[in-house]
């Protein structure tokens, strides 16, 4: 009973991690229809960013001993401008002009996380480099299950993150735009809504909660390196899918649902095929239901 | 200005096959005077690939590398073309359209032989250059005559290169080598053609975005699948294979894919498949059996990334799963995109290119995955089907087909 | 017998019921119109007949064989062709070969020939194509022959997708508003092209269209759809007429 309990906290923490990230590919896939592949790697690049911006601040208080929780806020927002601008630059100077061209933008997308990962391995080098926690780790035990303060870190800072989202998206005038846009493209701009602000707005918040994940990321997978996207972006391209991509609260559920996937897998078959049963997963989701539990229908009219 | 035009108008007079062959003149003569004339302008090697890796490794052998080029490639090449312009002329009006793609093989075949001649190096760069073609067509029936979207082509290539590697090492005995080369390339494409199911029978209700998705799970399952199956070395990978891919081999399954894509494309079968690109509905409605042909088009397209992944293997004699990711598939992409949609002219572009583009590159190492993707930005930039989407050359083009059109379009 | 019948048709998506009890018998030769208010249900009928979607309920027989099950290229080469209420042309491509495409059915070369481009295929693709040719000149389209289908003028590609129907050789031909966007000049020389193509191709129509004119002059039987319900049937003076006809078009307010 305890393993399961222990098992079930690993697994919410790492759903919520994949959450952060899957909103991500939701978000930009309902606005624009487009799969951002490079998604993965403005992941990566958030959790670099927040380990430069982690020494910077400690660099710049020098002698004077700062909190680590006031560090631990002040890299994550470092890290989500710096993340939001790179991605943002990307949308505008790749995407964008291409946007009408449907197949062009998935390659650019392909192109543009390649070359995230490399540029980032040309700055960083080829070590991984060894993340310095910013939450001091206490375990507590509590019915037989321990856990620990960084988990439990995950866990609040992702759902209060996800609250934050659910406000923008129900409550203000940018959100119903948002909602408004993936429903029906053609008619939200004749009514004033500028949806190329829009979807700088949906990029920017896509990219911050990426960045937040990899420094979240970081804390409970302490190495980092210029491919640790690749496969964590697509688990959460997976949960994106699986929940119903293009659709908020499926990017969510779908995050926790691969995260106790995952968890459960590992337990019962040998630790190698973790990732091909993330990848069966998708496969059957997908052929059984492609648009995922929450999903936008296709629909073509004849 | 008005030189420069008259130098362009004089240039593009002569007919590319006379070039070809000055070319391959050019390369013949360079068997003889190429390392006197190499050491008398201070080079340190004969240049393997026209002084590109010699000028990188030191910047200041730049002058000398431009004079051998100009020695031994361009002015023989331009004199020798000059020469055979009339005799070219000739044998082009006599020659029948299907004799004369004919005359352009043998002809390429011949210069391949000569420039390539015993260095290893140019050797493995011709080889490359034919397996990348063969991926590069086969991707482009699917993603440029069939509209579809597949991002998981190393996948099936992975197939084809371990399915015949375990012929040839395990299975076949080794003395038999280049007689069973071709039988365990063809089991190597017929295990991918069969993986090609996996994609091509959801393609029947599923397209676009989410097809790309399980084309991408796809080439993942089959890669992870590969690294858990310890017999065939997993992650670590296979090795032993015999060196049998060489220019020969690799040229003629080239020209065999170039020949039955394009007979493909070209026949009534292939028009059902440009229907499915343009409107799948409307296909069907005008009795094209879309089923069948997303079957075929899927099938034959992995087929031959089978192919070509069985020359890879017998090429560089190692391969392990990390070869067959997205990354690989991204660079199939990349030259599909690069040298045009739907264009077989192409496909012989875009492999061509980024062949040579990568091995310039090479020395960068990690920054030529930097560039590439930003060229790959700036080329779709300016020419968002590639350079030549949608055309071809006018060798490829029968001539009943040229009768009906009676232009290069297509 | 009828060349085309249907029986209790009825179709629902999901909860929503878009065709209910809809019953036909077709005789060869005929020419008869259905028209009804825009979502009627009235594409979704022949979407039913072609196969595109597979009724809820009802039969439907094509020449004494059952249709439903079918898929829409198997439907087709049985001799039920359409046009399209939105123009479903092959945009990149000729006009050429988008009537070439449409005889893929009646090719009889096999894969085979085709991969290694025998004779056998090559005459069969000259015959073919010269077929599309002339098929372009009955619609004075042959000047556009090489031209990409989607620069045309508008009404010239409705006539292309008339003619690339027809080269399917159906014995039924359905036509989704062919006079949509239409003036009234190009709409008399529509009429003649379909009274034309009748009798030349020896073909039974069945249109939806939206054009009183062009119904009322030329079906001798129309029905009348509402809410997916036929609520009239009968010769054009008859329909003209008949007042859940024009309640249905108009509204209560009619008297």
């Amino acid at each position: 009973m305890t393993y399961i309990l222990q098992q079930l906290i690993n697994a919410i923490q790492l759903g919520s991690i994949y959450a952060l990230i899957a909103l991500g590919y939701s978000m930009v896939y309902g606005v624009l229809r487009f799969i951002n592949f490079a998604h993965g790697d403005i992941f990566m690049v958030g959790a670099f960013l927040s380990y430069f911006a982690a020494v910077l601040i400690r660099r710049l208080a020098g002698a004077t001993a700062i909190p680590t929780a006031l560090i631990f806020v002040g890299s994550m927002l470092l890290a989500m401008l710096g993340t939001a601008l790179i991605a943002l630059s990307i949308e505008r100077i790749a995407y964008r002009p291409l946007r009408r061209y449907r197949l062009s933008v998935v390659i650019t997308a392909l192109g543009m996380g390649v070359f995230l990962e490399h540029m980032t391995l040309v700055i960083v080098g080829p070590w991984r480099i060894s993340f310095h926690p910013l939450i001091t780790e206490t375990v507590y035990k509590v019915a037989g299950v321990s856990i620990s303060t960084t988990q439990l870190v995950i866990i609040f800072v992702s759902i209060l993150l996800m609250l934050i989202l659910e406000f923008i998206v129900r409550q203000t005038k940018q959100g119903m735009a948002m909602r408004a846009i993936s429903y029906d493209r053609e008619a939200v701009p004749l009514m004033g809504v500028n949806v190329d602000h829009i979807v700088t707005l949906t990029f920017a918040i896509a990219s911050c909660l990426a960045a937040a994940g990899g420094l979240l990321y970081a804390h409970a997978y302490p190495i980092i390196e210029p491919y640790m996207g690749i496969m964590v972006g697509w688990k959460a391209f997976i949960s994106a899918v699986v929940g119903g991509i293009g659709v908020i609260r499926g990017a969510m559920l779908g995050g926790y649902i691969l995260g106790f996937v995952e968890i459960a897998a590992g337990a019962i078959f040998p630790s190698r095929m973790r990732d091909l049963i993330s990848f069966v997963v998708l496969m059957i989701v997908l052929l059984a239901k492609p648009t995922g539990i929450f999903g936008l229908p296709l629909r073509q009219k004849v | 200005m008005a030189q420069w035009q008259k130098m362009r108008s004089h240039l593009s007079a002569i007919p590319v096959l006379a070039y070809l062959l000055g070319f391959g003149i050019a390369s013949a003569i360079e068997l003889f005077i190429g390392y006197p004339v190499a050491s008398l302008l201070g080079l340190p090697t004969m240049p393997t690939l026209f002084g590109i890796i010699l000028v990188q490794q030191s910047l200041a052998l730049l002058p000398s590398a431009i004079a051998y080029d100009l020695l031994i490639y361009l002015v023989p090449t331009y004199i020798a073309a000059r020469l055979l312009t009339p005799l070219v002329q000739k044998l082009l009006q006599k020659v029948s359209s299907q004799r004369l793609m004919l005359v352009y093989v043998l002809a390429l075949f011949l210069v391949a032989l000569l420039w390539g001649g015993f260095h290893e190096y140019r050797t493995m760069i011709l080889c490359l250059m034919g397996i990348n073609f063969i991926l590069c067509i086969s991707l482009n029936l699917v993603n440029g005559y069939m509209g579809e979207f597949s991002v998981g082509h190393a996948g099936f290539m992975g197939v084809g290169a371990y399915i015949a590697s375990i012929l040839t090492v395990w299975v076949f005995p080794r003395s038999l080598g280049h007689l069973v080369f071709p039988l365990a390339l063809l089991a190597g494409g017929a295990g991918a053609a069969i993986a090609g199911l996996l994609v091509a029978i959801p393609s029947f209700k599923i397209r676009g975005d989410y097809l790309a998705i399980i084309t991408l799970a796809t080439n993942f399952i089959i890669k992870n699948g590969i690294e858990n199956i310890e017999r065939i070395g997993g992650s670590r990978g296979f090795m032993g294979m015999a060196k049998l891919t060489n220019v020969p081999w690799v040229f003629f399954w080239s020209v065999l894919t170039l020949v039955l894509i394009r007979n493909f494309v070209l026949s009534p079968y292939g028009r059902g498949v440009i229907a499915i690109r343009e409107d799948e509905i409307a296909a069907e409605a005008m009795t094209v059996n879309t089923r069948r042909m997303k079957i075929i088009a899927f099938c034959t397209s992995s087929f031959f990334a089978g192919i070509a992944g069985g020359l890879f293997a017998h090429l560089l004699l190692y391969i392990n799963p990390s070869t067959f990711t997205l990354l690989k598939s991204t660079e199939c992409l990349v030259m599909v995109y690069l040298g045009g949609m739907a264009s077989i002219s192409g496909s012989l572009v875009g492999a061509a290119t980024f062949t040579i583009l990568l091995e310039m590159l090479r020395p960068l190492e990690v920054w030529k995955w930097v560039l590439i993707p930003l060229l790959l930005l700036v080329m779709l930039l300016r020419r968002h089907t590639g350079l030549m989407g949608f055309r071809e050359f006018q060798f490829l083009i029968p001539r009943e087909e040229a009768e009906v059109y009676g232009s290069t379009s297509h | 017998m009828a060349l085309l019948h249907i029986n209790g048709l009825t179709h629902y998506f999901g909860g929503l019921r878009a065709v209910y009890d809809f019953n036909l018998a077709l005789e060869e030769g005929e020419l008869i119109g259905l028209i009804g208010p825009n979502g009627a249900g009235k594409t979704t009928v022949f979407n039913l007949i072609t196969g595109i979607y597979r009724p809820t309920k009802g039969t439907i027989q094509f020449n004494g064989q059952n249709l439903v099950g079918l898929q829409p290229h198997q439907i087709a080469a049985r001799g039920i062709c359409r046009t399209f209420q939105t123009i479903r042309l092959f945009n990149n491509v000729s006009v050429l070969d988008n009537v070439r495409i449409a005889f893929y059915s009646q090719v009889r070369s096999s894969l085979l020939d085709a991969f290694f481009r025998m004779p056998h295929l090559v005459s069969e693709d000259k015959a073919l194509t010269r077929e599309a040719y002339r098929l372009l000149e009955i619609f004075n389209l042959e000047r556009y022959a090489h031209e990409l289908a989607m620069n045309l003028p508008y009404g010239e590609q409705k006539r292309v997708e008339i003619a690339r129907a027809l080269a399917t050789k159906p014995r039924l031909l359905l036509l989704d508003e062919p006079a949509a966007g239409m003036n009234p000049g190009e709409i008399d020389r529509l009429m003649d092209l379909i009274q034309r193509i009748r009798q030349e191709f020896g073909l039974t129509i069945f249109l939806i269209e939206h054009q009183m004119r062009l119904v009322m002059r030329i079906c001798r039987h129309i029905k009348v759809m509402d809410f997916g319900e036929t609520i009239a049937e009968g010769t054009p003076e008859e329909i003209r007429t008949n007042p859940r006809v024009l309640q249905a078009y108009l509204g209560e307010e009619v008297e």
